[in-house]
């Protein structure tokens, strides 16, 4: 073979194994949780790597499969933390599957903001914030609950149901978060799946609130309602530039 | 066509250049400095992945891309011999930490016959999981593995458990203010030259993260509170498996 065709050779080799590479890269993502499902697999921002979701958290694979990474991915040179873009992205597109009915909204009349709150009833964070709602609301920001019982707190999923289940929901939340139980209730409900939402985007502790760019929000901002208020003004003020791309950065400069 | 062909092999040229292209040391610090400005870089070195460099930050492997715009922070596996590449490469940085420290700074519980494995662990008086590990201290030895203690009194220096692991150490007969203190009976208060802020700083550099942490003779971290049956079994798998060469 004459030597000047070697580097054709590579290149062709090389894409063929791109081209082929998508089955052994989820595959070896596979592995890293044989029962769960691989979720928004694609090719990876990250070159010459693909991606997955798989139990919560961003997982990369080399084009042929050897090479797995769990972890963050960072590209310097957009101060851009690829896999946390990655999991807004997933976190949006699964909260879109969860219908207005199946969430409980503390809301005022025209929000400014809505931010989705994973919320367990037993967990003391959880009623500071909702003492504070009307304060959220009154800044125009709403509030959509799910419902995301701790395995800590063996009582909380039955708890769950019934406040779902009162007669009047809002009422009940608000009352079982001043410490009064409501009365014991069985109805068709959304808990198990609004637990099963938050498993997939990765959350772990409540309360895990999410921006409407689904980014979580740390948890000092959330719970002071003025520095909430900037923050997700800050938000839509980023995402307003035209040429950027919705999922942005939480780094305090901008591309 | 022509054409077409030499434009495609300017680019697969390209491509192998860069792909041969050796990391410039300069770069993949600067990458993590601009990500974490305070980072203290100790090593760059090869990966095992193409195109990437690997550098030890304090207790933490980064993987670079040589040209420094990707950093990847986590655990790298190789998936086709399920190796933790990352664990590995750290448990190989730990074991020569561990490895320099002296024997007679270390609490030692020697088996009366061979010492068929070394087993290093960072304990904490106060801690349910180490009393009930040093409960089993003569099981372990019978099986033949030594145990060397370290504490990492978890509340940290100028605590009172912290004082209690230097009234251990101070003691007359150390071994047995040891193992008396783990059956909850509170050390004379004493206090002299000792190791233990020494101890509990080896602890933070091996990444110690929870009492008790017992680390095997290659550096690698294998618990938590394992029954002795259960030691014996981990220590004898990484036995074999380290002498088949991997």
């Amino acid at each position: 073979m004459p030597r000047i065709l070697l580097p054709f050779v590579l290149l062709l080799a090389g894409s063929a194994a791109w081209a082929a590479g998508g089955d052994a890269a989820r595959a070896a993502i596979q592995k890293v949780a044989p029962l769960q499902k691989v979720e928004a697999f694609r090719a990876s921002a990250l070159p010459g790597y693909y991606e997955g979701i798989i139990g919560g958290q961003v997982v990369y694979a080399s084009a042929d499969g050897r090479y797995l990474l769990r972890g963050q991915v960072e590209d310097t040179l957009h101060d851009e933390n690829l896999s946390e873009s990655s999991m807004a992205a997933r976190r949006l597109e699964v909260l879109a599957g969860i219908d207005d009915a199946d969430r409980l909204r503390f809301a005022p009349s025209s929000p400014r903001h809505r931010i989705v709150v994973f919320t367990d009833v037993d967990c003391p964070y959880c009623r500071r914030l909702h003492a504070q709602v009307a304060e959220y609301n009154a800044l125009g920001i709403a509030i959509d609950y799910l419902f995301f019982p701790l395995s800590a707190h063996p009582d909380a999923a039955r708890k769950s149901i019934d406040v779902w289940c009162a007669d009047d929901r809002a009422a009940a939340y608000t009352a079982i978060m001043r410490g009064h139980a409501p009365a014991r209730r069985e109805c068709a409900n959304p808990v198990a799946e609004s637990l099963k939402a938050g498993a997939e985007v990765g959350v772990a502790a409540t309360p895990t609130a999410i921006a409407a760019d689904g980014r979580v929000i740390a948890s000092t901002v959330l719970m002071n309602p003025q520095r909430l208020l900037a923050e997700l003004d800050r938000r839509v003020a980023i995402a307003g530039v035209p040429d950027r791309e919705p999922f942005l950065p939480t780094a305090e400069d901008p591309r | 066509m022509k054409s077409r062909l030499s434009a495609l092999l300017a680019i697969a040229v390209a491509a192998t250049f860069a792909h041969a292209a050796h990391a410039d040391e300069d770069t993949v610090r600067a990458a993590i400095k601009k990500l974490v400005p305070t980072a203290k870089v100790d090593k760059v070195e090869p990966s095992p992945i193409a195109g990437y460099s690997q550098a030890i930050v304090g207790n933490q492997l980064v993987y670079v891309s040589n040209d420094g715009r990707y950093v990847l922070q986590g655990a790298l596996y190789d998936a086709d011999a399920k190796i933790d590449l990352t664990a590995a490469r750290m448990s190989r940085e730990h074991v020569a930490k561990l490895d320099a420290y002296p024997v007679e700074k270390r609490f030692v519980f020697k088996p009366k016959g061979a010492v068929k494995h070394r087993i290093t662990v960072f304990t904490d008086i106060d801690c349910g999981y180490c009393r009930k590990m040093h409960e089993h201290v003569a099981e372990y030895n019978e099986r033949g593995i030594e145990v060397d203690y370290l504490f990492f009194p978890r509340s940290g220096p100028g605590t009172h458990s912290f004082d209690k692991a230097i009234s251990v150490w101070c003691a007359k007969e150390r071994n047995v203010a040891f193992t008396n203190a783990k059956a909850g009976q509170d050390p004379a208060p004493l206090k002299c030259d000792n190791p233990i802020l020494e101890q509990y700083q080896l602890g933070m550099t091996v990444g110690v993260d929870g009492t008790p942490s017992v680390y095997a003779p290659d550096g690698s971290k294998i618990g938590g509170y394992l029954t002795p049956d259960q030691m014996q079994a981990t220590l004898d798998r990484l036995a074999a498996g380290s002498k088949s060469g991997s």
